[in-house]
């Protein structure tokens, strides 16, 4: 699976999204950083130092379009020019709005009322990819054994 | 027909791996991420040593556990509680 990241935080706990890309995947790391949530892709061994790289010119991006008034970021070149689906559900353009709420950082996040919340709420949620992982390779492992498992009924979308 | 799987777990740096077989070469048939999820025990009347592991945020599906003994339901139930809560000192905090 690609283009996975996380997203933490105390409200939310730890989550873990896919986008449809890793230009997607930047944007949204991006906009939960801003709004105050930890946001990573730690899934993605050996991948971290370019994703932070790509993250900061991101944000360099966005803090140039502040600078310059506001702009919908939908418009930049290195931006969708058109809202993009996330696993299947649409996601919202970015807006001026969203810029200038988000960098609000006097207030809480929890107290923050914008469109990248909301758009959280529409991205879906994903198990975590199974890694390619033998129990000969988890040397010093904490506990192990058997147990019976079984998933109890569908989460909430 | 019962969804209870035997399954061989192994936990490790916060992440609960599972496999069908508890062979050497054996790949992880699926991993549970434990920061930020909540254990408790399931009273069953049905079933014993019942425990769950589930996210506070509800998106997430919730995983039943069933141990053999109540000894070794315990054990678990301490060991993942500890992973579960080992974020508040590591990853999770606000920029």
């Amino acid at each position: 699976m690609e283009n996975i990241f996380l997203v933490s935080g105390k409200t939310i706990g730890t989550i873990v999204l896919q986008a449809e890309s890793a230009q997607e995947k930047r944007a949204w790391v991006s906009d939960f950083r801003r709004i105050g949530l930890l946001a990573d892709a730690p899934l993605s061994p050996g991948a971290n130092e370019n994703e932070h790289a790509a993250a900061g010119e991101d944000e360099g991006r966005h803090d140039s379009l502040e600078d310059g008034g506001g702009d919908d970021l939908s418009s930049s070149s290195s931006a969708p020019t058109t809202p993009t689906a996330i696993r299947g559900t649409q996601r919202l353009p970015r807006t001026s709005t969203l810029l200038r709420s988000t960098t609000d950082e006097s207030s809480p996040p929890s107290a923050r009322n914008d469109d990248t919340l909301s758009r959280n709420a529409a991205a879906k949620y994903v198990e975590p990819p199974v890694p390619n992982i033998a129990i000969s390779q988890l040397q010093d492992v904490e506990f192990d054994g058997w147990l019976r498992l079984r998933t109890a009924g569908k989460a909430k979308q | 027909m019962s969804n209870w799987k035997l399954r061989w777990f192994v936990l490790k740096d916060l992440c609960l791996y599972y496999f069908s077989s508890d062979k050497p070469d054996a790949k992880a048939i699926g991993m549970i991420m434990m920061p930020s999820y909540h254990v408790s025990v399931v009273k069953n009347n049905k079933k014993k040593y019942i425990f769950q592991v589930a996210h506070p945020s509800t998106i997430a599906k919730p995983y039943l556990f069933q141990a053999d003994t109540h000894e070794y339901m315990d054990v678990w139930v301490e060991a993942l509680t500890h992973a579960a809560m080992a974020q508040k000192g590591t990853r999770n905090f606000w920029l």
